[in-house]
């Protein structure tokens, strides 16, 4: 950490989706255990530029504060990762933000994301039980079976593992770890696996699991240390399963 | 509020807290926007959240100030007994738009299933 009392960040701004992207310098008092949400609160407290000019607060996502809801998400320092865990006295400086750069840009360091949202429709991320009957207790999952289950439940959807990913771009299509790794956590559910021919199925062909390079970027990248490679290799056996099987039934 | 409205509790700092909150409203009227754009506008969120908030505030510090006893979590040295009697009650507030104040209103507890004892933790019950 620098040793003067103060803590430069520079932040990648646009003030809508089709403007053009500019850089502006701030400057602010150095903080113990200041994170990076936190610093931008601070700069909107008085949005003035390191050398002077007054300016807008910078517009980002944020909202638990505690890594568990996935919406900070941004490049600090060229890495894509949490806002809120990212403390600024463990950064290199000056810390550099900008906004993941294979979303669209909603304003500054906000960006859209909802292609993850699509991306767990179409691998159907739920467990099907529409409520309208009484289904009784639910089937007993084993404590081993939890033991998988967990660490696949714990995903954010913050995107780190898309924008990380040298597959993940509009050639491919791409559907991204996140929503691979939901389909095995579903397909080993009791309830969910009534599902597992139909997710599958939407992880064949053009933007499904074969678009995977096995770069691992994704498990490197991930904030929550979801076995992402592994959970990429088990559904891409079954999807081979299913493929052949389906080949021969023909 | 963070001070005056936690686990200890005074009346005085109670009173003095809402009396300050109501200057912090009155101050919001002439709220400034360090950010007048039109589009994915965080100030003006924050800002109608900081009303919110400021009134909330003022449900805590009267809420507290006019409960006089200690009963869970919450300690007021000038009362340090749970007082069954007076103060076995939920209470509700809503906000009264033409007084632009909280208004409160008290709803017993239902205890006919299980009458209340003393919390101890110096005897097995
Ligand atoms: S292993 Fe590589 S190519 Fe496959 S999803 Fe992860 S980062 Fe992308
Ligand atoms: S798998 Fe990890 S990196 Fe990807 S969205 Fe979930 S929590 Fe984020
Ligand atoms: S604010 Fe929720 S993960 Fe950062």
């Amino acid at each position: 950490m620098a040793d003067n009392k103060t803590v430069i960040i520079k932040i990648k701004r646009q003030a809508n989706p089709d403007s053009k992207a500019y850089w502006e310098e701030f400057e602010l008092p150095q903080t113990p255990g200041r994170n990076v949400t936190s610093a931008l609160m601070e700069i909107a407290v008085n949005p003035v530029t390191r050398d002077g000019k007054k300016t807008t607060p910078i517009t980002y996502d944020a909202n638990c504060l505690e890594e568990v809801c996935g919406s900070c998400a941004m490049l600090v320092n060229g890495k894509a990762r949490m806002a809120c865990s990212a403390l600024l006295e463990k950064l290199d400086h000056p810390v550099k933000l900008e906004p993941f750069s294979k979303f669209p840009v909603v304003r500054d360091l906000a960006v859209d994301r909802s292609v993850l949202f699509e991306d767990l429709k179409r691998v159907k991320a739920w467990v099907p039980i529409d409520g309208t009957y009484d289904l009784g207790p639910g089937p007993r999952v084993t404590m081993q079976e939890q033991e998988v289950a967990y660490p696949l439940s714990r995903c954010i959807s913050c995107c780190c593992c898309m924008e990380a990913c040298p597959q993940f771009n509009e050639s491919t299509d791409f559907v991204g770890a996140a929503a691979i790794s939901q389909v095995r956590l579903f397909n080993t559910h009791p309830t969910g696996k009534a599902l597992k021919r139909e997710r599958l199925a939407a992880l064949m062909g053009d933007g499904g699991i074969q678009e995977c390079g096995y770069a691992q970027n994704c498990v490197e990248i991930c904030p929550k240390d979801i076995p992402l490679t592994r959970s990429i290799s088990e559904v891409g056996r079954e999807v081979m399963k299913q493929a052949i099987g389906d080949l021969f039934r023909r | 509020m963070t001070r005056d409205c936690t686990v200890i509790r005074y009346n005085k700092n109670l009173q003095q807290t809402d009396a300050k909150l109501v200057e912090l409203l009155q101050r919001f009227e002439h709220i400034n926007l360090s950010d007048r754009s039109q589009w994915a506008n965080t100030t003006i969120v924050f800002a109608r959240h900081l009303y919110n908030m400021l009134q909330l505030s003022r449900v805590i510090a009267q809420g507290a100030a006019m409960r006089n006893e200690s009963r869970g979590a919450h300690y007021k040295p000038e009362f340090p007994e749970r007082d069954d009697k007076n103060w076995l009650k939920t209470t509700k507030a809503s906000f009264a738009p033409d007084a632009d104040e909280p208004k409160f209103e008290f709803e017993p507890v239902d205890i006919s299933l299980i009458p209340p004892r003393p919390r101890r933790y110096d005897v097995t019950k």
